[in-house]
């Protein structure tokens, strides 16, 4: 039974679902925010935009360490969920709702972990078929140039990062 | 208070079961796919399979997590990134010393890490009214102009990046963070994507389809953007109205 379950946890597309779980889980951490004031996974500068529903400013923060995070995944066969899960579902896929005109996904528990839900399940299915494509295709590039600038970034501004 | 608890717990018992599955994936990599943390890995192993290490080392960064928490709202990364698997992880080896059979094993790691994540997460959401409001205020005071100041300091870094890495990162990086800055007011969007496209078209040239994707989704991307943040109609505006200062 242990033998059998673990084989389980260890399946393909089971990563698919721990993506979709821990999406759901990270996408609601705005909702309690929104709610009771705590339990965002952010920097301190995202929570400030949260709480004045500036979605712009927090999009833009959160896009550049997702996008390469994303593109470093299914190449090195572990997503840092840092930068691919807590800032690229929790600030970057939140100011996207917000932009979008659904804010009212974001005020209702429930409707949070579905969607959080099938955002994760969305990325971790396409992160598995970009692995089961790779070894035909090529990869985009310029991710360590995006490495480099967080690095420097956080040198710059470390109590704060 | 009650809604807050059962909210807590069941948010947290959602990502410490992920991260507990994730976390020990990560030691079969890269022939299993698996969801953690470079940094993660690398404590997981330096503690070297000894209880005691896993636990404290969780718990001195869930107490860091635990004053962010109070203090602004959020609790940083480290939550998910160190203290719930170092704690699963000790918590495991407690009863059972042999690494193969507990860290290394997805289903039991996923399920302590359930546990660890609603206990935690709970705990350190329903203490946020020891602190008083003044505190938090004072702090928020000195921390929006400072994000403020990130900003600028954001756009500056990847403008110098952009510049330095070459001509194509440095044309597509101008072009279109001018783009983004005039038309949402932020440059670091546009600037990050013209550095992916131009270190693309670089590496593998104009007519390569991955190349020719990313610039389809640009102009696709910032001409919508424009047109929904009515860019175009503002910028005739303004031309026609400068047009009229100069008396035609």
């Amino acid at each position: 039974m242990g033998k059998k379950l673990k084989d389980l946890f260890m399946q393909d597309w089971f990563f698919i679902v721990i993506m979709a779980i821990l999406g759901a889980g990270v996408y609601t951490t705005t909702n309690m925010y929104l709610t009771y004031g705590v339990g965002t996974f952010n920097m301190v500068t995202s929570n400030i935009y949260l709480s004045e529903r500036d979605w712009i400013t927090m999009g833009s923060m959160g896009i550049g360490i997702y996008l390469a995070r994303i593109m470093e995944g299914p190449m090195v066969g572990l997503i840092d969920i840092g930068g691919g899960v807590m800032v690229g579902i929790g600030t970057f896929l939140v100011a996207m709702t917000g932009m979008l005109g659904f804010e009212f996904i974001l005020d209702n528990f429930y409707l949070s972990l579905l969607v959080g839900g099938i955002l994760g399940l969305i990325q971790g299915s396409a992160i598995m078929l970009i692995r089961k494509l790779i070894p035909a295709g090529i990869t985009a590039s310029g991710s360590d140039i995006m490495m480099g600038v967080g690095h420097q970034m956080s040198a710059y501004c470390c109590p704060a990062n | 208070m009650i809604g807050l608890l059962v909210k807590s717990i069941i948010v947290g018992a959602l990502c410490g079961f992920a991260v507990g599955a994730g976390a020990a994936r990560m030691f079969f990599a890269p022939k299993v796919m698996a969801a953690g943390a470079f940094r993660t890995i690398g404590e997981l192993n330096a503690c070297m399979g000894d209880p005691v290490s896993h636990i404290s080392f969780g718990l001195s960064y869930m107490l860091n997590s635990w004053a962010n928490n109070i203090a602004y709202g959020g609790m940083q990364q480290d939550f998910l990134h160190r203290t719930v698997p170092n704690i699963s992880a000790g918590l495991l080896l407690l009863k059972n010393k042999k690494v193969e059979e507990t860290l290394y094993d997805p289903f039991k790691m996923a399920v302590m890490g359930g546990i660890v994540g609603a206990v935690c997460y709970a705990l350190m959401n329903c203490t946020g009214s020891l602190v008083p409001s003044f505190v938090t205020d004072k702090m928020m005071e000195v921390f929006t102009p400072a994000a403020d100041y990130l900003l600028i300091v954001m756009q500056i870094l990847y403008l110098i990046a952009c510049l330095d890495n070459g001509k194509h990162t440095g044309i597509w990086g101008l072009i279109l963070g001018s783009i983004s800055y005039l038309a949402t007011g932020n440059a670091c969007a546009g600037l990050i994507l013209g550095i992916l496209t131009g270190k693309t078209i670089e590496d593998h040239g104009y007519k390569n389809k991955v190349s020719i994707t990313f610039i389809v989704l640009m102009v696709v991307i910032w001409g919508y953007i424009c047109y929904a943040r009515g860019f175009v109609g503002n910028a005739i505006t303004a031309f026609s109205q400068l047009s009229q200062l100069f008396g035609q």
